[in-house]
């Protein structure tokens, strides 16, 4: 935590106009700060108007950010949208979202601020849109917030993360990753960040709805009616309104619902500590790793190693439609990321990025992950009798944790030559 | 304004050592901003020899700076008529002056020689090889309790659990956070997994660089339980300064506990999730 | 940028006017005259010094100011991000500080600069032995100043694992953003540094040994020669495997040639092309050059310092033969004490142990010139006018740099304070408190010489204070903040427990440097104000015994109007044999006095 007092101290005025002073007489520029600003989507609203062979009128674009900034507020003063029927209280607080929000800073009673722009505003982008100055340059791309999807968490592919999850993440940070484990700051700091994500989140959603809407509406009608064409035209003013509290809603309800829909996992049953027991499972968990049903060896390949397709793309990158250079180049010119293809986890490493607890991988087996090409295990059902039992389940995950102990794993093996022990 | 310049030159030794007397003494401005506590008992010597070294240059220091003050002194042109005194020097003088420091200096280097060898070079021993005599080339060193890899930009944990052998299925990972027991010789196995860092503990005056292929141990005895960071010390990229870590000395007792916590949670292989809507904190 | 130094040369002669332009391009831009390349050397340095303080002052905002909007620069650069500086962009800015500031400001100014102007005016010689080479040695900067200045402009916006560049992190491409072309980049620059040092070590070499006047021993040249020399001659041997290590990291970049490059690596998500080599040999071969080159960046200091104190103690210069060992000792030893900067590195231990002698011992070279110097001054009759006061300055502050070097020798200590601010105080007090103060002091003194105009002395004297005391104000508490171990090149440590209360101090420091960096549009002021306003000098404003000032001021093509024949030493001042306090170089001895074999004693 920072000292509030050091910043307070040293009153920053005079001394930031000094350092002004002399960069001024250096550069012989103008000076002061710029605004921080939320940028706009630019990349969906350009894959709408493809997609919708249309263009945005400017009317429209500025509906979009006006409407974003009533519901949300700036990046320095950020709000949450009031719509009646829709109670945030459960999902973010607002005060701990301004905790991470503004500048960095101290307030005078030592609480800190600007927690996102010290922490992750580099990668993830003053947006959310994974778009930071250092983005570029990482392996996985940093993630864009903006659709509301998480990769690793308890819920079914497809469904939100719980609070849980987030701050899961922002705790052990995600291994084999450039994202950092936060857990050396102070539980309140990692809370407050969590509810910022979720904020940031929120936003993008509702802006691509948004986007979606526009799409939708008829040649120069717009998202909504000017103040002064509200005389006499109540019913539409308020019609249009409405439809973007619903749309809100429609937002915020599955992030509400989210919490109650981790899967619950039983408790694995007794005997497992017993090597004659689990021995047979891992051996189980290897004929399903290379069956039919689960079919893990389609794409994490014969010896595990991650190389058994490679040419795939996650959800986001596939939002760029890398198929159709045409279409690429128009986003890469908006600023979109190269597209990389999405490699399927070389499992010999003994890197889990979701986690290594047994739980971890089991959600990933069972759930999918979202935003990828994994899929969600069949599970044995009355309709679908070849399906996976919870068991089966536990012993792909028991395969999967022996992967890295196998001799053929070893990377000491590697690097005979170099490995140099002293003492 | 010859005097002018030399009381400027003067105050160079005065507010000089002012300064570092204020900053030992941790008063006013400068609190705290001295040498920070130091838990390892190998690594009082350190901090011995870093004020012996203070204590000699101070002299020299505050020595020359008042010679330099008193010359310009007295021999300002403004106010000394006397002729310069016409001299190319002084074989004696020449002498004298190379040899005090020369000895001076390589009293210093000898007399720093044994730590050194206990900080890198000896490292602790667990029993005396079949030889029964501990310091002989057949000792049994310490095994390591805990491998840190440096890694773009987190120190990864491996601790060596139940076995005492590193890489087995039975490790507990971790990441940024080290748990290790205090009051007992601790041997941590560093390495890198891409570019160099540097393991710097500020508080057991540990600092090596890890070197990716290579394979390293430092060792201390922590002898003050409490929590103390872990820097990186050696240029690793864009996020240098993110390379933060906690070290937290506890007792045996606490930290085989929390150990064992540790690994049953790397082991949980059970989830209900929470009820009621008072998650958020 | 050089059409700067040639239109003011041009005024300063007094014959520019009307000159074809073929003519001009000839004698003042492609020149082979040392004194017009010196001075090209001298001006490009200059500009260079104002970009390295810039950078340097973006350091210091960060540190006392994390994450905080940069006032004008910070909306051009990282609107997105609301101004603040990118983590990436702040080890640009140290890594390109020290860059810019060793191998574009110092190494250049003293060698290039002042040794162009200087050798063959202080031998008496007409010209350098190899003008066409020495024109060179000037426009291979050039290509240096295109890589390392384009490198902003590309990918990464410049080159980001430091000064010292170790691999893996400057070789493996996807290591940090700037790893890539940009880091080329600043390879190429650096190697076309070497190259134009080589050439002007080889040519200030030949020069010295083969130039000099009749008469002119090699004990009776001035100490800024001695330095000129031997500096000159630890680049000729220490360059050579900076260039060829820079030839193999770019190799290693480009090639996969992996000779700093362990076995399996990798590096964010992606695995190097090349293994089988050894990190730490990079390490090995860059201090073989840059420990020599430490020195190369004060030996020349060094001896300018000693001719300016000696003229203004009119006094001979205390113990001139020892002052000439030790910098020869300086240079020997120099070679054999690379080892320090590794102790922690991973280098085998023992090692450490006998680098740790190595670097204790060559404090005494350094101990015998300060004691020296004091000698110069006890009993003299001084004159504190600027370049007197920066000379005095580099004692003391040299004092304080060298001092705290014997911290960072012995190994043990050496593990606490490694890469802390206790090191970056200690170089910035060899490197500013000293090299800077005494290129400062050299300008004011011989600046009549290649103007033939005064700069204004209460203003040098102003400049002086100023840059002084914020110079103080900048660097020493550095040295307590490296005693809480305060570590360098961190984006922002306050996020540390142990270290978040320190900004206040870095505050401080901050503003004093924002000051010491404002300090110097006095010097700007002075300089161009003068060279154009001056007061005339003549030939000898000083009174000064070494040979320059028996030249015209500024020196024609030829440097003397007559020939130089050589008498004596060149620090006679107070000769009893003359009426005057001051016995030139070139001045015959009165009837029925015997001209000594050599100076000295």
């Amino acid at each position: 935590m920072r000292t509030e007092s050091i910043r307070s101290r040293l009153s920053h005025w005079t001394v930031r106009d000094a350092m002004a002073a002399g960069l001024l007489l250096a550069f012989a520029a103008g000076c002061g700060s710029p605004q921080a600003e939320f940028r706009g989507n630019l990349v969906y609203v350009k894959r709408k108007e493809i997609e919708g062979q249309t263009s945005f009128t400017r009317p429209q674009s500025a509906d979009m950010a006006n409407i974003l900034a009533a519901y949300f507020g700036t990046p320095d003063d950020p709000h949450l949208p009031k719509v009646p029927g829709v109670d945030m209280g459960p999902l973010v607080d607002i005060e701990r979202v301004k905790m991470s929000a503004g500048k960095v800073a101290s307030d005078k009673t030592g609480q800190p601020q600007g927690l996102y722009r010290e922490h992750c505003v580099h990668c993830h982008g003053i947006t959310g849109d994974g778009l930071g100055p250092t983005a570029a340059f990482l392996n996985p791309y940093p993630r864009d917030y903006r659709m509301g999807r998480f990769k690793f968490k308890s819920t079914v592919k497809g469904q939100r993360p719980t609070h849980d999850d987030l701050k899961k993440i922002l705790h052990d940070g995600v291994a084999g990753t450039a994202m950092p484990s936060f857990k050396v700051l102070d539980q309140d700091e990692v809370e407050s960040l969590v509810h910022y994500v979720k904020y940031l989140s929120l936003r993008g959603e509702v802006e691509r709805r948004l986007a979606d809407e526009v799409v939708e509406l008829d040649e120069g009608e717009r998202l909504v009616l000017d103040a002064s064409e509200k005389e006499g035209n109540a019913e539409a003013f308020n019609g249009k309104i409405a439809r973007l509290n619903e749309i809100v809603a429609e937002v915020v309800q599955p992030w509400l619902e989210a919490d109650g829909l981790a899967v619950p996992i039983e408790q694995r049953s007794a005997g497992w500590d017993d090597p004659e027991a689990m021995a047979k499972s891992v051996a189980r968990g290897r004929e399903l790793f290379y069956g039919s049903i689960a079919n893990c060896v389609k794409c994490h390949g014969d010896s595990a190693l991650g190389d058994g397709q490679i040419n795939d793309y996650d959800d986001w990158t596939k939002e760029l439609e890398p198929a159709k250079p045409q279409a690429l180049s128009q986003y890469l010119a908006l600023g979109a990321l190269d597209p990389r293809n999405i490699r399927p986890r070389n499992l010999r490493l003994g890197i889990y990025r979701g986690g290594r607890r047994p739980i971890d991988l089991y959600w990933r087996i069972a759930n999918g992950i979202d935003g990828t090409p994994m899929p969600a295990v069949p599970m044995k059902t009355p309709e679908n009798e070849k399906g996976l039992t919870p068991d089966d389940i536990w012993s792909i995950v028991d395969y999967v944790r022996s992967l890295p102990y196998e001799s053929l794993s070893k990377q000491d093996r590697q690097l005979p030559q170099m490995t140099r022990e002293r003492l | 304004m010859g005097r002018f310049w030399s009381l400027l030159f003067l105050s160079v030794p005065i507010l000089g050592t002012l300064a570092f007397v204020l900053a030992i003494a941790g008063v006013g401005p400068f609190r705290d901003h001295w040498l920070p506590e130091n838990v390892n008992d190998y690594g009082g010597v350190i901090d011995q020899l870093f004020m012996f070294i203070l204590y000699l240059t101070g002299v020299i220091f505050i020595g020359t700076g008042v010679a330099l003050f008193w010359f310009m002194w007295k021999y300002d042109a403004e106010k000394n008529a006397k002729p310069a005194v016409y001299m190319h020097g002084s074989h004696a003088l020449e002498i004298v002056w190379s040899v005090l420091p020369a000895a001076t200096l390589l009293f210093i280097a000898i007399y720093q020689m044994n730590a050194w060898a206990d900080q890198k070079m000896r490292r602790p021993v667990a029993e005396a090889g079949p030889d029964g005599i501990e310091g002989t080339e057949d000792d049994v060193l310490q095994a390591p309790i805990v491998e840190v890899t440096g890694r773009q930009f987190e120190w990864r944990i491996r601790y060596a659990g139940k076995d005492n052998v590193i890489g087995t299925p039975d490790d507990v990972h971790g990441v940024n956070d080290l748990h290790l027991p205090v009051n007992e010789d601790v041997v941590i196995q560093i390495k890198s997994m891409d570019v160099l860092h540097s393991f710097f503990l500020p508080h057991v005056r540990v600092k090596q660089d890890v070197v990716p292929g290579m394979k390293q141990f430092v060792w201390f005895h922590g002898n003050k339980s409490g929590i103390y960071d872990i820097v990186c010390a050696e240029l690793c990229g864009w996020g240098h300064y993110k390379m933060r870590g906690k070290m937290t000395l506890e007792s045996r007792e606490k930290f085989d506990a929390w150990l064992a916590e540790q690994y049953a949670e790397q082991e949980r292989s059970g989830f209900q999730p929470k009820t009621g809507a008072d998650e958020n904190d | 940028m050089t059409s700067v130094p040639a239109n003011a040369i041009g005024h300063a002669h007094g014959h520019a006017g009307g000159m074809e332009l073929g003519k001009f391009i000839r004698m003042y831009v492609f020149s082979l005259d040392h004194k017009i390349i010196g001075l090209q050397f001298l001006f490009s340095t200059l500009l260079w010094f104002l970009v390295g303080g810039l950078l340097a002052l973006g350091i210091r905002w960060q540190l006392a100011w994390p994450w905080s909007d940069m006032p004008v620069i910070g909306r051009m650069l990282f609107s997105g991000e609301g101004g603040q500086i990118a983590p990436e962009f702040y080890t640009t800015l140290f890594t390109m500080h020290a860059t810019v500031m060793i191998f574009f400001v110092i190494i250049p100014i003293l060698a290039g600069a002042f040794g162009n102007y200087l050798i063959p005016l202080m031998i008496g010689a007409d010209d350098m032995a190899f003008p066409t080479l020495n024109m060179l040695s000037y426009w291979f900067m050039w290509p240096a100043f295109f890589c390392i200045g384009s490198s902003f402009f590309m990918p990464g916006n410049g080159a980001g694992s430091g000064w010292t560049s170790y691999p893996p992190l400057s070789v493996v491409q996807d290591a940090a953003p700037s790893s890539g072309l940009s880091q080329t980049m600043w390879l190429l620059g650096v190697t076309f540094v070497g190259v134009s040092s080589m050439m002007g070590s080889v040519n200030y070499m030949t020069t010295i040994i083969q130039m000099r006047a009749p008469g002119m021993t090699m004990f009776r040249l001035p100490l800024t020669i001695w330095a000129m020399f031997i500096t000159a001659i630890l680049q000729a041997f220490a360059l050579p495997v900076l260039t060829a290590a820079g030839f193999m990291q770019v190799t290693d970049r480009l090639i996969n040639t992996g000779f700093f490059l362990p076995e399996g690596l990798i590096v964010n998500n992606s695995a190097a092309a090349s293994g089988g080599g050894q990190p730490l040999l990079w390490q090995h071969l860059f201090w073989f050059y840059s420990h020599p080159a430490v020195y190369i960046m004060i030996l020349p200091a060094m001896g300018m310092v000693s001719d300016i104190m000696s003229c203004f103690a009119r006094k001979p210069i205390f113990g001139y033969k020892p002052m000439v060992y030790s910098i020869s000792g300086i240079a020997g030893l120099g070679f054999i004490v690379w080892g320090h900067h590794m102790f922690v590195s991973g280098m085998q231990p023992l090692l450490g142990m006998a680098f740790m002698v190595s670097t204790m011992m060559i404090a005494l070279p350094s101990a015998v010139k300060v004691f020296n110097w004091l000698g110069t001054i006890w009993g003299g009759r001084l004159t504190f006018n600027t370049p007197m006061l920066f000379a005095l300055s580099f004692v003391s502050m040299f004092v304080i740099g060298g001092l705290s070097g014997i911290f960072m020798a012995a190994t043990p200590v050496d593990i606490f304070i490694h890469d802390t601010y206790y090191i970056v105080a200690h170089f910035h007090y060899v490197l500013f408190g000293g090299t800077a103060m005494a290129v400062f002091g050299a300008i004011y003194f011989w600046f009549p010489k290649m103007f033939g105009r005064m700069m204004n002395d209460s203003l040098g004297k102003v400049h002086f204070f100023l840059t002084f005391v914020f110079l103080n104000g900048t660097f020493y508490l550095m040295h307590v903040l490296g005693a809480v171990g305060f570590p360098r090149r961190l984006a922002d440590p306050y996020d540390y427990k142990i270290f978040e209360h320190l900004q206040p101090v870095n505050q401080f420091i901050t503003i004093c440097a924002i000051g010491m960096v404002a300090s110097q549009a006095l010097f700007a002021f002075n300089f161009f104000h003068s060279m154009f306003f001056g007061e005339r000098a003549g030939r000898n404003p000083w009174k000064a015994n070494t040979l320059e000032w028996m030249a015209p001021s500024p020196p024609g093509h030829g440097n003397f109007d007559f020939q130089p024949i050589i008498y004596r030493g060149p620090y006679e001042y107070g000769s009893p044999e003359v009426a005057t306090d001051y016995y030139p170089q070139t001045q015959p001895p009165p009837p029925g006095v015997k001209a000594k074999p050599s100076s000295g004693h």
